[in-house]
């Protein structure tokens, strides 16, 4: 334990030590006067977006006449020479040196958690998705028209369960993938973007389901993806499969649960098939606070 | 010991972002001036009208589950900005006046501060055309009443049960929540910002519910539903070159206005000892608090590399009254062993990382999760309880199963980027998961993975993943099983011994700048070993083919074809206790295959006429899933009578022209078809006919297709 400690704080003084020093002078630097000798069309552009907006004093604009130059560095070779490969052009840089100038700035909140996040780890960058001169979406800069055409170019499974009967209202435009997950990195599993846990995601609107109960479900506070798909499926309220079925994989024990639920059954109005399986009974399925709610009935 | 540790390394981090922070502090340079000064414009209100014609018998709650799309006009759309150097001012509104409307006002007063406000309606509207003999009792939503002669016919066999469904009313079956949703950014300094945000979530109407007297006397109940959900967020954050450092607090309250439901038995008028109440009751969803602090930091050093840590605790409340075993006035009353539910968690979650790019060709990942729900809701206990408010019966378990879940991950990964396009990743995770009161009491399921991507390349995007994970559990507890009857082969399949594999590519190529081609394979397996009883295995299969292809700015096409399998196989023994308990020839088994196959296209024509903007597209979903059953190969059960697949197919087309007469007028149709059949063999109206079913009283919630035709016109100004 007191190794741990002592690298710990040896880790402390290592970063006050080089917090000390002071930033590298700037140089080979031309303004954006120089820039928009050229490129007229990206200052005007970026002029339309929160980055063109100088009044922040976080945004490339608010360095002045290095708009352009803050992002892309020192353009003084390039501007002389007109070699393209005298400045950063982020489209044919590495992902991760894109990605590397963006968190430079975009460093708090929801983007604390991109390095080393999943759609990094997978070699993504920050122009993957968005664009800073010529975005297309009414918001956060995406270079398509929305958050769900940005993820299908990946996600093309997930984002087809959406037109499945059981289904969140994301094709109704009420949700959209990031409702629920943040594409930056999260502390999350699952770059889910709220909670610690699978279950606090979903308890977020879902606080009825929350608990304690006095009588919990046992794989309902196992995780809530263990019985339903959040992206859509097959069944109704996206059960993974269909009842009773799913519970048979669980509930095989005595008298009904182990029962086979088949034509003949449903030919009789079995009402452990028929509407809603199980939960026809079972109501309080995700949990019961009454005292005689020992099997979810009451 | 462990947790302690864990917390002093958090600190150090944290504070080492601390101190960090005092030096990083910098005057902030003056702002230089815009040059283009001034406002733009990007303003734009829609009104439509529309007008919905259905074929006869079509299902209208369905076509409009999760909005309203009444016949009728509305301001559809409201877009407006004002932007200048120093502000951005936003207004928004949809579809005005109806039950899915939504309005949104933002204001970014830039660098110092950023608000938002919305309302947002969902609704959910189950059905049209449920029926129900239950009434709310005057000025108690939550107590379902039928009418005392239907009651006494029923008893009394006056009144025969078929006859029933003629007596109930009809009734619209939904749901609504109203969403107001504040959040704040004050920008205090350069490098602190200070975050509010405060959600109202209010929940109003009924959705399906069930009661139930016993195996032959279950009812399905339309459950009121009035809840309030509030939730708090605070927090304090830094963020400079030497990293970053959060204080949070987020809290959420939930408050149900109807603690309790009570609902007529419809079979009996008085309570009986043995032959079940005339009422029964149960508790709905208890009011909760959840309340957790959360402190993180991050701290950028040398070569590349970063640490993290955040630490959450949180505590989870829920202390409600309990009520009575029953209320059936028959039976013996059952002392409570207390009075309210005194449940309680303590949920400690913590994240550690490091991140580190040594070199431009190599990145190392190394994460440490600890999530642990600790419940420490006291056992309640229960030697005797009440089953179906119908009778007493001793409770061999004693009491209940505060279920705590403990959950260590590690995860470490390198990334390799020898080319500037191409990624080659390899990366492995334990977790081990220790848990109270079920058959395991740890699961450790090893992961690694290996993945090949490459971007950036104009032609070519290529992502490639493979993972293979082993799940094994220990601690076996046999009792866990036998206590609730259970066979002792069983594996509860969340948890139960697991060896998967996962591989899927994901492709697209670009051979000319208009056309681009894109490919999914995919493929899983899930292979359940040691299983017996329970979910043995769950593959799946999956690809897709599409394009994308626009020869000139004025033209856009695409077209894509999915296809998916899901395959499982799970076991169970139809017994009763006694011999037949341990007799194979009782074995049963269910093959399931979920298929579903996914078609869109679509095609814009922008500007092609002149100031006309045409978009067409098509969205066909077939889906159908078929359970098998099958038997051992000797056998003492009667031969299944297999089921019909349930098939669902929901098809979209629409036509959207809009023509702009001037600057600021512009005007438009749209044509929408949408067509949705359905066969489920549980709740369509090929097996619902009525609401008396035998043994199960219904409401008429049922899955039936619908077909509409929509047409909308609209007239738009700009400015």
């Amino acid at each position: 334990m007191k190794s741990i400690f002592v690298t710990a704080l040896l880790m402390c003084a290592a970063s006050v030590s080089a917090a000390q020093k002071p930033p590298a002078p700037a140089a080979g630097y031309v303004g954006d006067d120089t820039c928009v000798a050229c490129h007229d069309n990206k200052d005007k552009q970026l002029r339309t977006t929160l980055h063109g907006k100088a009044q922040n004093v976080r945004t490339p604009s608010a360095n002045a006449n290095q708009s352009c130059e803050t992002c892309h560095g020192p353009g003084k070779e390039h501007s002389e020479t007109g070699d393209k490969a005298k400045i950063r052009a982020f489209a044919s840089m590495k992902p991760r040196d894109v990605s590397e100038v963006c968190v430079g700035c975009h460093n708090r909140s929801t983007h604390a958690q991109w390095k080393g996040s999943m759609h990094d780890a997978r070699n993504l960058s920050c122009i993957t998705c968005h664009s800073v001169h010529s975005p297309k979406a009414e918001r956060a800069q995406l270079k398509a028209a929305s958050v769900t055409e940005t993820c299908v170019t990946c996600h093309r499974t997930e984002v087809s369960k959406l037109q499945r009967f059981g289904h969140m209202p994301v094709r109704e435009g009420k949700l959209e993938c990031t409702s629920c997950h943040n594409p930056h990195g999260s502390t999350n599993v699952r770059m889910l973007k709220v909670g610690n846990w699978v279950n606090e995601t979903c308890v977020s609107c879902h606080a009825e389901k929350r608990g304690p109960y006095l009588w919990d479900h046992a794989p309902v506070r196992e995780a809530c993806n263990t019985c339903h798909d959040p992206h859509g499926s097959n069944n109704e309220r996206m059960l993974v499969a269909k009842l009773p079925m799913l519970c048979q994989r669980c509930h095989i024990g005595t008298r009904h649960p182990s029962t086979i639920y088949d034509g003949a059954q449903l030919a009789a109005r079995s009402n452990r098939i028929i509407g809603r399986g199980c939960v026809n009974c079972h109501s309080q399925i995700h949990g019961s606070n009454s005292p005689a709610g020992n099997t979810f009935l009451r | 010991m462990k947790i302690r540790r864990l917390f002093l390394i958090a600190a150090a981090v944290v504070l080492n972002a601390s101190a960090s922070f005092a030096q990083a502090t910098a005057p902030s340079p003056a702002p230089s001036t815009s040059p283009e000064p001034g406002e733009t414009t990007a303003n734009v209100a829609e009104f439509t009208v529309r007008g919905t014609s259905f074929t006869p018998g079509s299902d209208q709650a369905r076509f409009m589950r999760y909005r309203d799309l009444r016949d009728g006009g509305t301001l559809d759309l409201l877009r407006y900005t004002k932007s200048t150097d120093a502000h951005i001012y936003n207004v928004q509104a949809d579809h005005v006046g109806y039950r899915d409307q939504r309005f949104s006002l933002s204001a970014n007063d830039f660098g110092k501060v950023k608000a938002s406000f919305e309302y947002n309606q969902i609704p959910l509207f189950f059905s049209e055309d449920t029926k129900t003999l239950f009434s709310p009792e005057a000025g108690s939503a939550n107590v379902l009443r039928i009418d005392d002669a239907v009651q006494a016919g029923l008893q009394n066999k006056t009144l025969p049960y078929a006859s029933v469904d003629a007596l109930a009313q009809p009734f619209d079956l939904r749901l609504k929540r109203n969403i107001a949703d504040f959040k704040a950014t004050y920008s205090a300094t350069r490098a602190i910002d200070l975050n509010v945000w405060l959600r109202s979530t209010g929940k109003a109407g009924n959705q399906p519910w069930a009661g139930t007297f016993g195996f032959s006397d279950a009812v399905e109940l339309p459950v009121p539903v009035q809840t309030r959900t509030t939730d708090l967020g605070l927090g304090i954050e830094w963020a400079g070159g030497r990293g970053s450092a959060r204080v949070g607090y987020d809290g959420s309250f939930f408050r149900n206005d109807l603690g309790t439901l009570v609902w007529d038995n419809p079979l009996r008028i008085t309570d009986s000892p043995t032959l079940g109440p005339l009422q029964g009751r149960m508790s709905l969803w208890p009011d909760s608090n959840m309340n957790a602090g959360s402190v993180s930091g991050l701290l950028n050093l040398p070569a590349r590399s970063r640490v993290t840590a955040y630490i959450s605790l949180g505590n989870w409340t829920q202390d409600n009254l309990l009520i009575p075993f029953t209320v059936n006035s028959a039976l013996p009353s059952i002392p409570l062993d207390r009075t309210t539910s005194d449940a309680q968690a303590r949920v400690t979650s913590m994240n550690y990382s490091f991140n580190s790019r040594p070199t431009n060709e190599v990145s190392f990942t190394a994460r440490y999760r600890l999530y642990d729900f600790d419940n420490r809701t006291p056992v309640f206990h229960v030697a005797r309880t009440v089953a179906y408010d119908t009778s007493v019966a001793a409770f061999p378990e004693g009491g209940t199963s505060p279920y705590s879940i403990n959950r260590k991950t590690f995860d470490a990964e390198v990334s390799l980027t020898p080319l500037r396009y191409s990624s080659f990743r390899a990366g492995y995770t334990r977790e081990q998961i220790d848990q109270t009161f079920r058959s395991f009491d740890t699961t450790t399921e090893d992961t690694v993975r290996l993945s090949a991507d490459a971007s950036g390349i104009n032609w070519l995007m290529l992502r490639a993943v493979y993972e293979h994970a082993k799940r094994v559990g220990s601690g076996f507890d046999q009792e866990a099983l036998d206590d609730i009857g259970e066979q002792v082969s069983l594996r509860q399949f969340d948890i139960s011994d697991r060896t998967s594999n996962r591989v899927s590519l994901v492709m697209q190529v670009t051979p000319v700048s208009a056309l681009a081609i894109n490919g999914l394979v995919s493929a899983g397996n899930e292979d359940r070993g040691a299983t017996v009883f329970g979910l043995r295995s769950n593959d799946s299969r999956g690809y897709s083919l599409g394009f994308d292809y626009v020869p000139r700015p004025s033209i856009s096409l695409g077209a894509s074809y999915e296809w998916e399998r899901y395959t499982s196989l799970q076991a169970s023994r139809q017994a009763n206790p006694g011999p037949q308990f341990n007799d194979p020839t009782r074995d049963w088994t269910t093959s399931g295959a979920d298929k579903a196959s996914t078609f869109n296209a679509s095609m814009d024509l922008i500007k092609l006429l002149r100031k006309t903007d045409i978009r067409l597209s098509y969205d066909l979903s077939h889906a159908e899933s078929l359970y098998v059953y099958g038997l051992a190969p000797v056998t003492t059960l009667a031969t299944p009578v297999q089921l019909p697949a349930v098939v669902n197919e929901l098809q979209r087309g629409t036509v959207d022209v809009r023509y702009r007469f001037t600057t600021h007028f512009g005007a438009g149709f749209v044509y929408w078809f949408d067509k949705y059949a359905v066969n489920d063999f549980a709740q369509g109206e090929q097996t619902l006919t009525t609401i008396a079913q035998p043994s199960f009283l219904m409401i008429g919630y049922l899955t039936r297709p619908y077909t509409a035709n929509t047409f909308s016109g609209r007239f738009t100004y700009y400015w």
